[in-house]
């Protein structure tokens, strides 16, 4: 896997678009969970976001060197 | 004439072309000084500048200050530790948490110098930390920039027809005291429910609390005559009591005529100053020492067998006095401030204790752990930054220290963060078109400032009207900066690119942590608020505490304010106390009191001091409880009889007026006080 990532000779961390891809799942997964009242049984929604959001993006990571390297 | 009635319909067009041309002075300046970064001084000209031109000193002066010691903070620290990267971004953030604590206690317009001398480390520290070399340079860069920024913006301010920031605050209390006239009026005639009186009386208090903040601004302004400044000081320390003192007039006649025993006199009176408030014309009004005299008339003779009902008439009768004292100093005062004489000439009848420091509310912890959380944001993003290796990240932890100090002040910052964030999404497209589409046509600096004027025109439009300046200063602010105007056109895609993703990804960053840490709302704010109120009325009736009857009413308006704009968030008892002020008034009586207990014989001290005991303690336990106990109402009852026994003078009638006034404030629904020492109270005794 490479580290960083080259967008129109922009050497950016590869880290970031997958931040960006996960926070894109994030916010679909987020929708559907209110949608149902998920979120009346978390204690501490902000939290929760952030640990989902953390699996996410180590799924995303994990695919990308999987599929894509 | 015309040329006025112009400048008042157009006041946000005005705004927005006086700001421009002081921007564009100032990036003249910056150029023709040869500065490194003259889009600083732009960008502050645009942060800086406010509609009023007492708001915009205030700010100017702290911004230099701030600035000036976040420099000094910068130079002494990243050449010592830039060998040790992690150390230098903890010292880093916490010196910004350290900064924002001391500006969120402060809530003056003084506070903004320590959030700058904050977030001025990271602003000019993380970018230098590639090479320090340069840092004792940009530091310098920094400070001069912004000063000349500063110098630019107060410049146009003060010359360029100027608003002064005195005639607004002087229209905003002309209008609160219409307000608290009316409300008086219906308060004495009896108009209106209960609700819509609770209503206009959360009104006035959030408007106080507006004012204040305004009139935090009256010393800095320039322009501001002299003697308006010094009436609009008066002014605003009566007003202070003015809504109290209603609240107890409004509880003293439900008091009567839930006894039955308002009589057909005092009704007239009660009519005959509702009618004196509300007249405007000063020739037709019943001169004030007429309503003072027909006062003292119906006074009751309080002696050793005075009934309840006679206690609260008296009581009532010196709120009254109390009353029209305030109400024609404030005319007399407004007078002054229409004709701008001085306000030391006019006579007041009613003088509230000299050499008051107006006291504020500060809340240590909460101040602690939003600074905490700022430390902790830029702590992050950090770490990102470090273990990325990304060259460019350093724009990463500056936003965050700038989105967290900024908004730290709000119940939900992570909100303000979050809006602030897209908005300079929206100013990152907007230089992104100019940088790539516009300017690498422009040659000229006469042709660019055109290209510049419609974009910060309208920002300056924005920022000029209340419901969007917000979006205004986000869009200015960010443009201003993201552009980075320089004497060479160097744009290249890969730079802006780069400091455009760490911009946005350490305001996303910061917006996260804060959402972690600061999960309490307006509503544990408020909770919060109504605790620290009562822990103050018992260190008060505890006899150490704040002697001082002004600031303690200054330290609880005060809150009042604090917690009117978060009403909504309260529950209904709390809500209820909020509005009948009951915790203000009952410290005011307390505070009284103590003053005339000292006169008394010691058996009726020893029962004031014993109520005044039980008082704290139930005070102290009101958060846990929620309600005041029985025990504390055969307290003041005893209290009571011990007290219309003492000899007639004024020490009883001040002690009466006080313990009646507790009694109200903490039990307005208890059955009328018997008259005459009840029997159980007597057997203990």
């Amino acid at each position: 896997m490479k580290h960083e990532i080259d967008i129109f000779g922009v050497l950016v961390p590869s880290l970031l678009p997958w931040l960006v891809v996960a926070y894109g799942l994030l916010a679909l997964l987020r929708a559907g969970l209110e949608r149902t009242g998920f979120y009346r049984a978390v204690w501490h929604g902000a939290l929760f976001d952030l640990s989902v959001f953390v699996c996410l993006l180590g799924g995303v990571v994990y695919l990308s060197v999987e599929y894509l390297s | 004439m015309r040329l006025n009635s112009f400048l008042i319909r157009h006041v946000a067009l005005m705004f927005a072309c006086k700001t421009f041309v002081a921007a564009v002075l100032a990036l003249l300046a910056a150029l023709w000084l040869d500065l490194p970064r003259p889009y600083w001084a732009m960008a502050t000209v645009y942060i800086t500048s406010q509609p009023l031109a007492g708001a915009t000193s205030s700010k100017a002066v702290y911004r230099v200050l701030g600035t000036a010691i976040g420099a000094v903070a910068t130079v002494a620290m990243v050449p010592n530790l830039v060998a040790a990267p992690e150390l230098l971004c903890l010292a880093m953030a916490l010196w910004i948490g350290l900064c924002l604590y001391l500006s969120l206690l402060d809530r003056q317009p003084r506070s903004y110098g320590f959030m700058l001398a904050g977030y001025t480390v990271a602003l000019i520290g993380f970018p230098a930390v590639s090479d320090p070399g340069s840092i004792f340079d940009l530091a310098l860069a920094r400070v001069e920039e912004i000063t000349l920024g500063i110098l630019c913006a107060t410049l146009v301010s003060t010359v360029l027809l100027p608003r002064s920031v005195a005639p607004a605050i002087a229209g905003r209390v002309e209008s609160w005291l219409k307000d608290a006239r009316r409300l008086a009026r219906d308060v004495l005639v009896g108009n209106g429910s209960e609700h819509e009186l609770s209503v206009q009386r959360l009104k006035l208090a959030t408007d106080a609390a507006e004012i204040d903040a305004l009139a935090g601004h009256l010393s800095y302004d320039r322009v501001a005559d002299a003697n308006t400044v010094r009436s609009l000081q008066l002014v605003r320390r009566h007003m202070i009591v003015l809504l109290p003192l209603l609240c107890s007039i409004a509880d003293r006649i439900a008091a009567l005529s839930s006894l039955r025993r308002t009589h057909a006199a005092l009704e007239s009176l009660l009519n005959r100053i509702a009618h004196w408030l509300t007249n405007d014309s000063f020739i037709k009004r019943e001169p004030t020492d007429d309503l003072r005299h027909a006062i003292a008339e119906l006074r009751p003779n309080l002696d050793a067998d005075a009934s309840w009902d006679q206690i609260v008439l008296a009581n009532l009768l010196i709120r009254l006095r109390d009353l029209v004292d305030i109400s024609s100093d404030c005319r007399a005062l407004e007078r002054a401030v229409a004709e701008g004489s001085d306000p030391t000439q006019v006579r007041l009848a009613f003088e509230p204790e000299a050499g008051v420091v107006p006291s504020r509310h500060r809340d240590h912890a909460l101040a602690l752990w939003s600074a905490t959380g700022a430390a902790a944001a830029i702590l992050l993003c950090c770490a990102l930054w470090i273990t990325t290796g990304w060259a460019d990240g350093a724009s990463a932890p500056m936003m965050a220290a700038v989105g967290c100090s900024f908004f730290a002040a709000q119940d939900d910052p992570a909100k303000g963060i979050s809006s602030f964030g897209w908005w300079s999404l929206v100013a990152v497209i907007v230089v992104g078109i100019y940088l790539f589409a516009i300017i690498p046509a422009i040659t000229d600096i006469e042709v660019l400032i055109a290209a510049l004027a419609p974009t910060f025109l309208l920002y300056g439009v924005l920022i000029a009207r209340p419901a969007t300046s917000f979006i205004g200063m986000a869009l200015a602010a960010n443009t201003a900066t993201l552009l980075a105007l320089q004497s060479t056109y160097t744009a290249e895609f890969q730079s802006y690119a780069n400091s455009s993703i760490a911009f946005l990804l350490g305001m996303a960053m910061a917006a996260v942590v804060t959402r972690l840490g600061r999960t309490v709302g307006a509503e544990w704010i408020a909770q919060r608020l109504m605790k620290t109120s009562w822990t103050t009325l018992a260190v008060t009736a505890e006899r150490r505490g704040l002697n001082d009857r002004a600031a303690f009413a200054g330290l609880m308006l005060d809150r009042l304010g604090l917690l009117t704009q978060r009403i909504a968030a309260m529950d209904e008892a709390d809500r209820s106390d909020v509005a009948n002020l009951s915790q203000l008034r009952v410290g005011l009586n307390i505070i009284d009191l103590r003053r005339a207990r000292r006169l008394l014989a010691p058996s009726t001290l020893e029962a004031i001091d014993d109520m005044l005991t039980v008082l704290a303690v139930a005070a102290r336990n009101h958060a846990a409880s929620g309600a005041m106990p029985g025990e504390l109402l055969e307290r003041i009852d005893l209290a009571l009889a011990r007290t219309v026994e003492e000899p007639a003078g004024k020490p009883r009638e001040d002690a009466l007026i006080g313990i009646t006034g507790i009694r109200r404030g903490l039990f307005p629904h208890a059955a009328a006080y018997g008259g005459g020492p009840a029997g159980e109270g007597r057997l203990v005794a």
